[in-house]
């Protein structure tokens, strides 16, 4: 073993699991590098192709690591297990939509001026979320989390000329900070009373903390840090900011935020609690029973909050003329049902959530899609811009249609079984009032969906002339109308897929080292 | 356990006690010792006898942060650098790979910072 | 071919969608004749089901079943199946669905923008339909269920009058509140009984060694479980058929939607609500079925008076025709909460009587309405002398309606009444007195249109066409065979009901 002493123990590490972060990594290098000496005037959208192409390497690589076992390194402070893969393919399919959306979105648009900061800042954004899904270790977890919020801060001011899009990324930073602030004070407590960041160990530790009398303090840890990662996913109590960011930030950075900085908040949220607060036992004294404090005690605050975000998200969504501030608000009810799971975890909490999370990805992205190109055409945001699409870009108005219902859970969409299979869980765990509110916000939301509906197909517009679909939009739409009704139509596959390839019990396993 | 755990807080409670007790046990103290006599020139600004001239609300420019941002991240750099040195038998050559990496990088942002013209100053 | 019978006829209408995709906008003919056209190919099916179907056999026919969806629990997997089968309850309203999709289609002819989508959605509500009454399972009855709404809420909200869009919008919120509290129960079940094929969870349901029967058994389910679904199911139901308070929709829909909307809500949609109270509450929970069969009783009641009194002092026709639906609605309300026999086959008669005599009448009412520009009592008379045939098969029509002996009408409303008067007398009287109400109305309408004194504008207005001629002539023929000959309807549906009937233990 000469080449241990002589390269050192960190060599013995198995690092090519890493290797999609490490093209990530790369590839955003070379972006800043190819832009800081490309000529001033040339097109830089050579530079969204090699992002792209870095995307599509970099998905092989998590491709070729799923259905293996757990590898972890550096003390689990990065593992590979099916959860972290599966968050990864659904992050690293997302920004794939986001850059070609932001293809035409540049291409056009003359106020973003620094089109190769913008990718890649993108793509670090992306790294951050990759470390979310990956870590177990509250360290490396917040460090992921600090780069793709502070990725994201600058990429919502980017249109540097713009009044909203300077207020938005102002107000995105100032509660981001506070969001940050609120979840490290949160991990402290945790730090102090396991004297561990490692969520094995914190685990191992937390349950004779939790006796010793200070079963108040881990409480209290929880409930900050769920604050606190409540501003990733956007839900109440810390969803506000969504609608004035998501105003102000360019469309495919909403696209973005939407979903996958959503889809990492959920990471984060799963991975922690989970693993740290998954194994604590309460015991009864009076009548000895033991219980699981995250099913028996935590889960009902968690209903609570996902119950409160879809009433508030899809009641506030009905008063939008704004379609951005719209989609923000239903953005905040879809986190709540997505917390569901969560709160009732049942034994498919993950093939639901991630379902769910497949299911959003499409029916947004194409949204976003759409909402891009016909906002750019119109030159404004307001709803009324969606009048007569159907006369204009007929193709375009019946995906929207497709995304919307998907979005709104009516079949034969994706959204529908995503509803459905969360639907089931709330009644296996007997929380028919959580199963009410979600049917009864759902039936609300349809309200505001069919609204755009009505826009497109029954409202007559401002014009009649055909719409110009740019060929990576109509790209876009087209693997989101495919994705949203045939996993609508046969949603087995994209089950038996996540259930077989994506193990969750892997999570579960200690790296050991 | 538990009383352990208190005990650290009320290490915290002490010292945020005395941090609050000492200035102002010494302002108080000072004031009782020293005589009290001001005249026009003490309650001047800088008392060296420089005039302050316009308004205190001047605009500084934005270069100064840029330049302090920069300053914080190279100096920052090498607290990195000196536990790495003095660790650097028992590491091993990968952390040497790993330290040209990171320094790479932050040559990168040093090239950035230059070709975006932050190191000149108009 | 035998096997997949059922699956091609839910689907036959997709292939006139498949035609009209590739047929141009620019080709108004075409697509209409093509509209037509397809509506003929699932008919024929039905037809031919009809002629091919076994009046003896008990249970499910032409059933057929695939694994669909998997739920992955563990190492094993819960299905949800596909599978459809047809009995005697819903072959007629398979019939009644294609026969009313097609004479709607050719109602259609008198829309004046956008055929092509029109049709389109018009054949993907016809599948809808279809799909409701050919599934034998719940979660693909609940699919087919939105398939209806969807399209509906477009057609609503494209092809009608002024106030279309906020008719459209009422209709999908009330019916989606139907849908989704027929969703809650649905979810219960398949976790409390472990399936969502019908025969299956209604088997687990009734027979009495099933463990879900035996109390201090594992997964024995609690009476006050059952009646909550029961209960449930009612309402869910309640909102389609419509039962009062739950009716507005279908008036603002029936005020502001194109009559061939109308014609196949009315016509079939509603009588979903009907079917699945058969169905599904009388199957899987008949000891609630009769103890609740007072309250849906005076629910019968309530609608048949209150339905029939608006409709007393209605000018609008339209709102008129909605209000006696509500009345008629009432009436098989009625024929269920007997519980018995011959209710139940008054339920049945009265969905398939009402659904061919409401098309009817509104088909005509808005024959009446293109001509003269307007459907109000009180602009209308005379028209007998412009219009005789019109007039003469609204006349028709009007009596089919009011019960008159020979005409479907009659055969459904007896059955119902008698079926009551043997349980529930006192209720049963005070409904009837609806029916001398009912009469009133629909004479106080068929006076001020097709008699008195004709308005000086309408004298000129030429008669019902050759092609407008089909559906009233078709309708009106159906109608008079079911009340001569009521058999047609009865014998399928006798083994049937003899199965369902016997279990409530009335």
């Amino acid at each position: 073993m000469s080449s241990v002493s002589k390269w050192g123990n960190l060599a013995q590490y198995d690092w090519s699991v890493m290797s999609p972060e490490f093209i990530i990594l790369g590839v955003a290098t070379l972006l800043s590098l190819l832009d800081l000496f490309m000529n001033k005037k040339a097109d830089r959208r050579i530079l969204a192709w090699i992002g792209f192409l870095g995307i599509i390497v970099a998905g092989y690589f998590v491709v070729r690591n799923t259905g293996q076992n757990v590898v972890s390194i550096l003390n689990d402070m990065y593992r590979v297990d099916g959860f972290a893969n599966a968050f990864k393919l659904l992050f690293l399919s997302g920004v794939a939509f986001v850059f070609l959306i932001s293809l035409t979105y540049i291409d056009e648009s003359k106020n973003i001026r620094y089109s190769g900061e913008y990718y890649y800042l993108i793509l670090t954004a992306l790294l951050g979320a990759m470390l979310m899904a990956s870590s177990s270790d509250l360290i490396t977890l917040f460090v992921g989390l600090e780069l793709l919020s502070i990725s994201s801060y600058i990429l919502v001011g980017t249109r540097k000329q713009h009044i909203h899009s300077n207020e938005s990324a102002f107000k995105y930073v100032i509660s981001g900070g506070i969001a940050s602030a609120i979840t490290l004070y949160g991990m402290s407590f945790i730090y102090g009373l396991t004297g561990s960041t490692n969520l094995y160990v914190i685990a191992e530790r937390l349950s004779s903390v939790f006796y010793d009398g200070f079963d108040f303090l881990v409480y209290f840890s929880f409930f900050l840090m769920f604050v606190g990662f409540a501003f990733k996913i956007s839900v109440v109590p810390y969803h506000m900011w969504a609608p004035d960011v998501y105003q102000g930030a360019p469309t495919p950075i909403a696209a973005f935020l939407s979903v996958v900085s959503k889809a990492a908040g959920f990471a984060i949220v799963l991975r922690v609690f989970l693993i740290s607060f998954g194994s604590l036992v309460s015991f009864d004294m009076e009548t000895g029973q033991q219980g699981s404090v995250l099913v028996n005690t935590l889960s009902v605050y968690i209903a609570i909050v996902a119950a409160a975000s879809m009433i508030i998200g899809n009641t506030l969504a009905m008063r939008q003329v704004n379609i951005k501030r719209m989609m923000a608000y239903s953005g905040i009810a879809q986190a709540g049902y997505l917390l569901v799971p969560f709160a009732t975890l049942t034994v498919l909490m993950f093939e639901q959530t991630m379902f769910y999370l497949v299911a959003y990805l499409f029916a947004n992205m194409g949204a976003f899609a759409i909402i891009m190109l016909v906002n750019r055409d119109q030159k404004t945001e307001d709803l009324k811009s969606f009048a007569g699409l159907y006369h204009r870009a007929p193709w375009m108005a019946i995906a929207m249609t497709f995304f919307l219902l998907s979005l709104a859970g009516l079949p034969i969409t994706a959204g529908f079984f995503g509803k459905f299979y969360i639907f089931m869980s709330a009644i296996v765990h007997s929380s028919y009032w959580l199963a009410g509110i979600m049917l009864a916000t759902s039936v609300v939301s349809y309200y505001y969906y069919f609204g755009v509906i009505r826009q497109m197909y029954m409202r007559p517009g401002k014009t009649e002339a055909p719409l110009k679909v740019p060929a990576s939009i109509g790209l876009v739409v087209l693997i989101a109308l495919v994705g949203t009704v045939a996993a609508g139509i046969m949603p087995d596959p994209v089950m038996q897929y996540i259930h077989h390839k994506f193990p969750l019990q892997q999570m579960f396993q200690p790296g050991g080292q | 356990m538990a009383t352990v755990y208190m005990n650290n807080y009320l290490i915290v409670a002490i010292f945020l006690f005395l941090g609050i007790l000492l200035p102002v046990g010494a302002l108080t103290l000072a004031r009782f010792l020293r005589p009290s006599n001001p005249t026009e020139e003490k309650r001047k600004t800088y008392e060296s006898g420089v005039e302050p001239v316009g308004s205190s609300w001047v605009q500084f420019n934005v270069k100064y942060y840029i330049f302090a941002l920069l300053f914080v991240v190279f100096d920052v750099e090498t607290v990195f650098l000196y536990p790495w040195a003095v660790a650097y038998d028992s590491l091993g050559l990968f952390a040497l790979v790993e330290m040209v990496i990171f320094i790479v990088l932050l040559v990168i942002g040093l090239i950035y910072a230059w070709k975006k013209k932050v190191l000149e100053w108009n | 071919m035998a096997n997949y019978f059922l699956i091609i006829l839910t689907f036959s209408p997709l292939l006139g969608v498949l035609l009209l995709a590739f047929i141009p906008k620019s080709l108004p003919g075409t697509v209409k004749a093509i509209g037509i056209l397809a509506t003929l190919v699932p008919l024929v099916l039905t037809f031919m089901l009809y002629a091919n179907f076994n009046l003896v056999a008990e249970g499910m026919q032409l059933s057929q079943q695939w694994n669909w969806i998997r739920i992955p629990i563990g190492e094993q997997a819960i299905p949800i199946t596909f599978e459809v089968g047809v009995d005697g309850l819903s072959m007629p309203l398979l019939v009644l669905t294609t026969v009313i999709s097609t004479m709607a289609a050719v109602a259609a002819l008198s829309i004046n923008k956008r055929w092509k989508e029109f049709y389109i959605l018009f054949l993907i509500v016809e599948m809808g339909m279809l799909g409701v009454f050919s599934s034998t399972n719940l979660f693909q009855f609940f699919i087919f269920f939105e398939f209806t709404i969807i399209p509906l809420f477009f057609m609503m909200g494209i092809w009608g009058y002024m106030d279309r869009e906020r008719a459209a919008m009422k209709f999908l919120l009330y019916n989606g509140v139907g849908s989704a509290i027929m969703l809650i129960v649905f979810v219960t079940l398949f976790i409390l009984v472990g399936t969502l094929s019908m025969e299956e969870i209604r088997q687990l349901l009734t027979d009495p060694m099933s463990p879900r029967n035996v109390p201090n058994l594992p997964g024995y389910i609690p009476d006050s479980i059952r009646f909550g679904l029961f209960l449930a199911l009612l309402i869910a139901f309640a909102i389609k058929i419509p039962v009062v308070p739950f009716h507005t929709w279908m008036l603002k829909a029936y005020q502001e939607a194109h009559p061939a909307v109308i014609m196949i809500s009315s016509g079939v949609l509603i009588k979903i609500g009907g079917y699945a109270l058969i169905r599904m509450n009388a199957a899987f929970f008949p000891e609630w079925m009769n103890q609740l069969s007072t309250l849906i009783a005076v629910l019968g009641v309530i609608n048949i008076l209150y339905g029939a009194v608006l409709a007393l002092v209605q000018d609008e026709l339209k709102q008129m025709l909605a209000y006696s639906s509500v009345s008629h609605m009432g009436i098989m309300l009625l024929g269920l909460a007997a519980t018995n026999l011959q209710g139940f086959q008054g339920a049945v008669f009265q969905m398939v009587s009402h659904g061919l005599i409401a098309a009817l009448m509104f088909y005509m009412v808005s024959l009446v309405h293109e001509r003269t520009g307007t459907s109000n009592i009180r602009e209308l008379g005379g028209l007998a002398k412009s219009m005789p045939m019109i007039s003469g098969v609204l006349l028709t029509a009007m009596m089919a309606s009011a019960g008159l002996p020979g005409m479907s009408g009659f055969i459904s409303e007896f059955l119902s009444f008698v079926g009551l008067f043997g349980v529930k007398p006192v209720i049963a009287a005070v409904g009837a007195l609806g029916l001398i109400l009912t009469a009133a109305y629909l004479l106080r309408a068929i006076l001020g249109t097709t008699f008195g004194p004709i308005q000086q504008k309408h004298e000129s207005l030429s008669d019902a066409q050759a092609i407008e001629v089909v559906p009233m002539v078709v309708l009106l023929s159906l109608v008079i065979l079911i009340g001569v000959y009521p058999a047609v309807l009865s014998e399928p549906l006798q083994t049937t009901l003899q199965n369902i009937v016997p279990r409530i233990g009335g």
